[in-house]
């Protein structure tokens, strides 16, 4: 089985880039599950053609943790995904990290975590332990940074990767990062500075994703690209992104960039 | 970020954050004490404050109640739980709440002291002892005892004499110590006004404002008498009396500052030293070690204590303990174990 967990930028197109790389994948005929690690809760929606599916978490808060069963928290999307949603706490309130954690938990407990793929799709920042989860042991062992050119969102990835390092000390880690997929804003430069940001902390460009239209008409039509359009140049995109990864063995431990140094790499493609 | 930090980082100079203001607000008996957290925290301080209260024979318990914070609410917010414990505490009459907060509630990020402010009826007081924010006990006690202030409101023209502030609820000889000080204050015709707080009611706590000196049990950091000083603008005293020079000490300034000359009470209470001497007389040259050694704050009236009984301080002496006895009472306890502690 074939961990891997998405992290980047929030707004930055990870759960677009998600749900078109789980549904290319599917249609290499794998057995695939998408989890959605964001309280926002809008991993899946493509995959489920539109449809809000109940979180993980709102059913804890219905009715405890104790009476869940597999078919109340994983749906099936399109071409046989298993879907699941983490969900969180009403925002400004309670521990969504700590959320994490019980909905993974719950999910072991009820045997849910199978498939050839697994892939996460986890909020933004690391902002504390809790959505470092999907990096621990038994959970995904490659990361891939969602980033555009824009330095919030390089901001954003250095910090995920300063989350890997820390984590990748600990003596049963097996997490590592297995690439950047540059997710176009459509900034000049932007496919070099990225590929220069992924050299620079030891890694490598995995794919760049140019801004296409189609993905915006998809979305509104309540379906991935790979659904409404398969035919297009943005499905081939994320078909090949689907390969790179699904064939990546190379792993590294990131060096994350000191600040000072990032700002600089980023004047330099201006 | 909060810098305060413990002074060992193996071990902790005090106890929790919450027994301290436990200790302060389980003795107002028209109040109600909620410990928003898990059940396992108010369970070790109740359990605590159960075993403390029951070898005093004092009974009933204190009420104490707990949000009984688990996943679902570190996850979701524990202010709903919240919300409702108050309402299930109102409707047991209380005249207020205390609503003590947790390391957890500290964490996830509550407004405890939001939810204190709604429309309840009766004062809801919160009471922050986040101790992971370096907070121990003594923290807690004063947070609570500045927390209850809010009950003083802007005072009653009634009252007058002393306020008793900070008495250590859950020492052995609180009341010993209080007649102690009771006794000086009559020996120059001057009342308690209010034990500040001691088994005094919260309808009652407002007398507060009408008394015309603080005096406080301790207050190593200055924060309580501060505080008091300014928001009352009633002139304090930190320390309760040891040894004859503390004794004669407060006589003398309680007594300037009521106006009442002190000079029989002083005699008076020099002749009560004397007589405690003279049970004593058999430790007269001892040379003895405190143990632990007197705080300086406390060196002086040691050593006077000392000398009294005509005993010497000295670091080659017979170890006796030092608890920083008050008045002629505390003494008198204290030196039945130097006498032990010195025939031994």
């Amino acid at each position: 089985m074939k961990q891997i967990a998405l992290y980047g930028k929030g707004g930055i197109g990870k759960s677009t880039t998600s749900a078109n790389l789980s549904a290319a994948l599917s249609d290499r005929g794998l057995n695939i599950m998408q989890i959605g690690c964001d309280p926002k809760h809008d991993s899946t929606r493509m995959l489920m053609h539109g449809k809000w599916i109940p979180t993980v978490l709102d059913l804890v808060r219905e009715r405890g943790d104790k009476a869940i069963s597999v078919d109340e928290v994983v749906f099936t999307g399109y071409n046989g995904i298993r879907c699941v949603e983490a969900g969180g706490p009403e925002p400004g309130v309670g521990c969504a990290g700590r959320g994490i954690i019980a909905t993974f938990q719950l999910l072991e407990r009820l045997d849910a975590l199978y498939g050839d793929v697994v892939l996460y799709d986890v909020l933004g920042d690391v902002v504390c332990g809790g959505f470092a989860m999907p990096m621990r042991e038994s959970y995904a062992r490659e990361v891939y940074l969602v980033t555009s050119g824009e330095l919030m969102s390089l901001y954003a990835a250095n910090n995920i990767c300063k989350a890997i390092q820390r984590l990748s000390r600990r003596s049963r880690c097996t997490c590592a990062l297995g690439g950047v997929i540059c997710n176009s804003a459509n900034i000049s430069g932007e496919k070099e500075l990225v590929g220069a940001y992924a050299r620079r902390i030891g890694s490598r460009l995995i794919s760049y994703i140019p801004r296409d239209n189609i993905v915006r008409v998809a979305e509104v039509n309540k379906q991935t690209v790979i659904e409404y359009a398969p035919d297009s140049p943005q499905a081939d995109v994320y078909r090949h992104l689907a390969e790179d990864i699904f064939e990546n063995d190379t792993m590294t431990i990131p060096i994350p960039m000191e600040t000072d140094e990032l700002e600089n790499l980023a004047l330099e493609y201006v | 970020m909060n810098s305060k930090t413990s002074l060992s980082n193996t071990c902790r100079y005090e106890g929790c954050t919450l027994t301290g203001a436990l200790a302060v607000t389980a003795f107002v008996p028209d109040g109600i004490s909620i410990i928003h957290g898990p059940s396992g925290c108010a369970h070790h301080h109740v359990s605590l404050l159960h075993s403390t209260l029951m070898q005093y024979d004092i009974l009933p318990m204190p009420r104490i109640m707990t949000t009984g914070l688990g996943e679902r609410e570190v996850i979701f917010g524990g202010e709903e739980s919240l919300l409702e414990t108050i309402a299930a505490a109102i409707e047991r009459s209380p005249h207020a709440v205390f609503v003590i907060s947790t390391c957890v509630t500290g964490t996830i990020g509550d407004d405890t002291e939001g939810i204190c402010r709604n429309e309840w009826g009766i004062p809801v007081i919160p009471i922050d002892c986040a101790g992971f924010l370096g907070g121990t006990f003594s923290d807690g006690f004063s947070r609570a005892l500045i927390g209850l202030s809010t009950l003083i409101g802007e005072g009653s023209a009634e009252g007058e004499g002393v306020n008793i502030v900070g008495e250590r609820n859950l020492e052995v000889e609180v009341e010993e110590n209080f007649r102690e000080v009771h006794r000086i204050l009559e020996a120059l015709d001057i009342p308690v006004n209010v034990r500040f707080v001691r088994n005094t009611p919260a309808s009652g706590l407002g007398r507060f404002a009408g008394g015309n000196v603080n005096l406080f049990r301790e207050d190593p950091g200055g924060a309580l008498s501060g505080f008091f000083a300014e928001k009352y603008r009633i002139p304090g005293i930190v320390g309760f009396p040891i040894g004859p020079a503390g004794s004669c000490r407060l006589i003398r300034r309680l007594g300037g500052m009521f106006g009442h000359d002190p000079t029989d009470a002083i005699r008076e209470e020099e002749a009560q030293w004397q007589e405690l001497a003279a049970d004593f007389s058999d430790l007269r040259g001892g040379r003895i070690a405190l143990q632990p050694p007197a705080t300086a704050g406390e060196w002086a009236d040691a050593v006077s204590l000392a000398s009294c009984i005509g005993c010497t301080i000295t670091n080659t002496g017979i170890p006796v303990p030092w608890n920083g006895p008050i008045g002629i009472g505390g003494a008198r306890r204290m030196l039945r174990i130097w006498r032990r502690r010195m025939y031994a």
